[in-house]
């Protein structure tokens, strides 16, 4: 199913100029099945008012998904994902890389065929090369529980800048002296310059 | 001799369907059995919060009809405050559910259970899917179907203020009132919906009822089984989805039980097998009597197959028309067979786009009096819809203060669980003799629980995907034999 490449949406310096989606999946209820709405909603704050940008949460993946990209020309999906690593790992994933389907849906198709369903209706959807996601690897996706494992909670704040080199916006975050890089401060949400204090 | 059943709980890491079939010693299929992860801690997680946050936060258990939830939870709490909502209050609620049970039922033919049978259930597996089914109905469908689902997601969000979770319910009505405009737009949108109904239909008499091969494989002895039926009706018997009392028919179609959704407890027992998550559901009037058929055992079926026996007929003319023909066709009342279901369904998405045209022309749907407000003191409340895949149970204990001390919800698929493990243990006899396997046997399988379209507790649903299946063959010392995967495409 894959497509031409198409580079329309960038200038010649590779500068993304077409319109983009920031999907955070989860339930909000289920420990570590909640860590992608958590990570978008850091990145609502810290992309506020970005032309072009939506940053929004839905807990559907499949067909709802692709109805949600529907008018995008890029869309970064970032969700929960259980490969058997070391919890927290950040996994970066191409729409036909996706190295497992556990813990789907029976009642949704999946993504690449969500997708080539929509394109067959003639719905505008990013290509292939243009959807991305980002995958954290979660530890326990069984029990409700409004909190996450603390090493899913400690990959929220990589999960944000990972989002945020992806969108290309690096330069464009809160900017501080030489030597004191930035990070998100999870108990806070709030960005903080200076040595980092979750261990990382 | 069968082997003791021992299976490991599986985990949501690899949480798939799980189905572990026993060889007795001459090889033929002592019994198989299908593993269903699910959801731990919710009645834990619920005690400590207020009552009236309980449709919101039962809504996000499940990924998949969190309406059904949602609208099951405003009635538990209108039930706990002792409030009747308004006839705004009412209608706006009903709206959204009819509009709901539509979107989720449309979903699922085009989706899920329709491409077995409109792309052909013999057509390799790569084509069984929605692309399949617009390549012999034509693309034309494809643009159908997303307009429709858009314009009606438009219409919940409208009416029930979120597009994702819906929040209207609140005990004695809703949370904000519709306006001139708003009826308008939901007029229009339920006429659409009513001639997209009508087009489904059409293209199942097309397709699938025009060939007799199709509706052999309904009538197909592999999927039946003759139990016990249950869903809501109305005051006429017909089916009402959102509200009424829950009747339940015996085998041969007569009317055994009829009880208001209070009385459950008195009526539905839950039995536990050592191997699954899932308690499963019976009649505690009849009695547990194992994984049986016929009268004398308290197995009984939910979901639109199961709605359609246990009632009088449907509460809208066009859809009371494909009732009937549904019984003519399937040789009349009850109809055992599981794959039935799928046609039900499509039964079902015209009467609740007729019940949107009959709600959005009320008068008081724009009345702004939308919410009694509670004045008595909680204590107990029990509520239930139907969701598409049947009977929904909420039952909340609070304190004084309206704080859940206790919940309690019985899903559809618990309800459905006995006859589907029935369905699975059927089709894994009839395709296995003598220790000879057909490989045919995953896609039998699936045929028969895509129909009941059980929820795998899959509110969380991680990577976007569709749902694997493992099958382990195991002799009768437990040994595994063969272990089939269905691959994922």
């Amino acid at each position: 199913m894959a497509e031409p490449r198409s580079d329309s949406q960038r200038d010649k310096a590779g500068t993304f100029k077409g319109k983009t989606l920031v999907i955070g999946l989860g339930n909000p209820i289920v420990s570590d099945d909640s860590v992608g709405l958590r990570v978008v909603q850091q990145l609502e704050t810290l992309l506020a008012d970005r032309d072009n940008l939506d940053v929004s949460e839905d807990y559907w993946g499949g067909l709802r998904l692709m109805e949600r990209m529907i008018g995008y020309d890029r869309v970064i999906v970032i969700d929960a994902i259980c490969t058997g690593a070391k919890p927290g790992t950040i996994h970066h994933l191409a729409l036909d890389s996706v190295p497992t389907q556990k813990s789907a849906s029976a009642h949704d198709v999946n993504l690449p065929t969500a997708i080539a369903f929509g394109r067959h209706a003639g719905a505008h959807l990013p290509d292939d090369e243009e959807i991305r996601i980002v995958g954290i690897e979660a530890e326990d996706v069984i029990n409700i529980s409004d909190r996450c494992t603390p090493a899913v909670e400690a990959a929220i704040p990589r999960a944000v800048d990972a989002v945020i080199k992806m969108l290309g916006f690096g330069s464009c975050l809160p900017r501080h002296p030489p030597g004191s890089p930035t990070w998100l401060d999870q108990s806070t949400g709030h960005r903080q310059a200076g040595p980092r204090r979750d261990g990382h | 001799m069968a082997s003791r059943v021992t299976i490991n709980p599986i985990t949501r890491l690899e949480g798939h369907g799980k189905i572990d079939i026993f060889l007795n010693d001459e090889g033929n299929v002592d019994r198989a059995y299908l593993q269903i992860p699910e959801l731990r801690g919710f009645e834990k997680f619920a005690e400590g919060r207020l009552a009236e946050d309980m449709p919101q936060i039962t809504s996000r258990i499940c990924g998949v009809c969190p309406t059904a939830h949602h609208m099951a939870g405003a009635k538990t709490l209108d039930d706990l405050y002792k409030v009747e909502p308004t006839p705004a209050g009412k209608a706006i609620r009903e709206l959204v559910y009819n509009a709901f049970m539509f979107e989720d039922h449309a979903l699922h033919f085009y989706f899920l259970g329709g491409p077995d049978f409109v792309v052909g259930p013999d057509a390799p597996k790569a084509a069984r899917n929605v692309l399949g089914v617009i390549g012999k109905v034509g693309v034309e469908v494809g643009k159908k179907v997303i307009a429709m689902r858009k314009a009606v997601r438009d219409l919940i969000s409208m009416a029930g203020g979120k597009v994702i979770h819906p929040v209207l319910g609140l005990p004695g009505g809703v949370a904000k009132a519709l306006k001139p405009d708003d009826q308008a737009k939901a007029k229009e949108v339920a006429d659409q919906a009513v001639e997209f109904a009508e087009f489904t239909l059409q293209v199942f008499n097309d397709i699938v009822l025009a060939n007799k091969e199709y509706i052999d494989l309904i009538l197909s002895d592999a999927y039946t089984h003759r139990t016990y039926y249950m869903g809501l009706v109305d005051e006429k018997n017909k089916v009402n989805f959102y509200e009424g009392q829950l009747r339940v028919v015996d085998p041969d179609g007569k009317e055994f039980l009829k009880f208001p959704c209070q009385d459950y407890l008195k009526h539905v027992g839950e039995h536990i097998e050592p191997w699954s998550y899932i308690k499963f559901c019976y009649l505690k009037d009849v009695g547990w009597k194992g994984f049986e058929d016929g009268p004398g055992s308290g197995v009984f079926a939910v979901a639109p197959m199961a709605r359609l026996n246990a009632s009088d007929g449907m509460p809208t003319p066009k859809a009371q028309a494909e009732y009937e023909r549904f019984f003519e066709t399937l040789g009349g009342k009850p109809v055992h067979q599981t794959l039935a279901t799928h046609w039900a369904r499509l039964v079902e998405i015209l009467s609740a786009a007729e019940m949107m045209q009959e709600i959005a022309a009320r008068p008081e749907l724009i009345d702004p009096n939308i919410r009694n407000i509670p004045t008595e003191t909680p204590v107990e409340g029990i509520g239930v819809v139907e969701a598409p895949r049947g009977t929904l149970f909420h039952h909340y204990l609070t304190d004084e203060r309206g704080v859940i001390t206790k919940a309690n919800l019985i899903v559809a698929t618990q309800n459905n669980a006995a006859r589907i493990a029935m369905s699975v243990d059927k089709a894994a006899k009839g395709m296995i003799r003598n220790g000879h396997v057909d490989d045919g046997i995953l896609n039998k399988v699936e045929m028969a629980f895509r129909a009941y379209d059980p929820c795998f507790g899959c509110a969380t649903h991680s990577l976007p995907g569709q749902m694997p299946l493992e099958l382990c063959l195991r002799d009768s010392e437990g040994t595994i034999l063969r272990r089939i995967k269905r691959q994922i495409d």
